[in-house]
């Protein structure tokens, strides 16, 4: 069982789904390799998590962090690239062999269209690039003869599924949904008022009978 | 974005979203597509075959399951991820989600129907939406009532390259930017 690491870039290395990869990474060393590693605009984090995993390339965002981040690791010598562009030049990249696309919003999908172009294997986690170009990105996909790989939980589910089906048909697919904090309530909840917003919506149901 | 992502949990616009992805990435039609709300969220989703057989993909949510899964597909990597335990959930319950409340599902069906520029409308108007929502600008039932009014007013282009995706997502983030304002 000699063979060597996939070699993956992650654009998007510090949100969410970045560090929860970089966690896989670090429990599988013989399995993969950080090549690139990018972020917008948190470049602590990204020093950091290029200080323990050695990518060849980091690239972040935000063109006023580019000084900084390239002197905490020029002497590592990790190559340092900063700007929209250099996303969608890194993943284009000989050494790159998957790319993890966990950029949030429209900013995935230049990148995710260029990885296609240059054929390699996009394990996709940013959710507008298939809602807002689906038919471009799975043409390209198709053109190209790449994988397009999901990493949301519903849809790597019908993927897991699929797995030995190639040429079966599908005649329906179930996507589940937790329905979200005001599941179960009655119609027209929660009323039309401001709500706090974020993690305390579910509040809402207490606050309603406080209210009136 | 944590807050975006709640948002969109609560109108089930998050969903409609994933129906959307789901169609492009499995090429079926949105009629192939059933929502099934299931609180316990052990399921992760289902595929119907034509010989009525359903195969379920199961487990603990959690979601370095699917990362490491699209990383190292075909194969799959030990893990010390929580294993579930059956017996410890006696009833996996389901049911249709309630649309009438939740029109932003409705929304995303229809976007994915009619096709064309119109998922990348939805998307941008709701973004806009939920930002005015989570500014106290605009109340929660009127999300969808934003992302309607885009889906009506930004012209309709059925074969959009690129450029009409990108300039399909200005325009109905700026009338987006207007009914968020007409509402309140």
């Amino acid at each position: 069982m000699t063979h060597s690491p996939k070699r993956i870039a992650i654009l998007g290395s510090t949100g969410s789904i970045g560090t929860q990869a970089l966690e896989v990474i670090a429990a599988h060393p013989e399995q993969f390799q950080a090549e690139v590693l990018t972020a917008q605009s948190n470049a602590d984090l990204l020093i950091e998590q290029s200080a323990a995993f050695r990518p060849n390339v980091v690239v972040i965002g935000n063109e006023d962090l580019y000084d900084k981040v390239f002197a905490a690791l020029d002497p590592l010598d990790i190559k340092v690239y900063t700007g929209q562009k250099s996303l969608g030049s890194v993943v284009e990249m000989e050494t790159v062999d998957l790319v993890l696309t966990a950029l949030v919003g429209y900013a995935g999908l230049q990148p995710t269209i260029r990885a296609l172009e240059a054929r390699k294997p996009v394990a996709l986690a940013n959710k507008e690039t298939l809602v807002v170009a689906g038919e471009l990105i799975t043409r390209l996909a198709r053109e190209k003869g790449v994988n397009i790989y999901p990493v949301d939980s519903e849809h790597s589910a019908i993927f897991q599924c699929l797995v030995g089906e190639f040429h079966n048909p599908i005649e329906k697919i179930i996507l589940t949904a937790s329905g979200g904090p005001f599941a179960g309530q009655k119609p027209r909840f929660p009323e039309n008022r401001h709500p706090r917003p974020g993690t305390q919506a579910p509040q809402l149901e207490h606050g309603r009978q406080n209210h009136h | 974005m944590g807050a975006k992502i709640t948002i969109d949990s609560a109108t089930l616009m998050n969903k409609g979203l994933e129906v959307i992805e789901a169609k492009w990435l499995f090429g079926v039609t949105a009629s192939q597509i059933e929502v099934v709300v299931h609180p316990q969220s052990v399921i992760h989703s289902m595929v119907q075959f034509e010989d009525g057989s359903i195969k379920a993909q199961m487990g603990l949510p959690d979601m370095k399951l699917p990362i490491q899964y699209a990383l190292s597909y075909p194969n799959r990597l030990k893990s010390d991820f929580p294993r579930f335990d059956f017996t410890r959930y006696p009833s996996l319950t389901f049911e249709k989600p309630d649309t009438e409340t939740f029109v932003n599902l409705a929304l995303a069906y229809k976007a994915l129907e009619k096709g064309g520029n119109m998922p990348c409308i939805l998307n941008a108007a709701n973004e806009v939406a939920v930002q005015a929502f989570l500014e106290e600008q605009i109340g929660f039932l009127e999300i969808p009532e934003v992302v309607a009014a885009c889906m009506a007013k930004v012209p309709y282009i059925a074969r959009p390259a690129y450029d009409d995706y990108v300039q399909s997502d200005a325009e109905a983030r700026r009338l987006a930017g207007e009914a968020t304002k007409l509402v309140c």
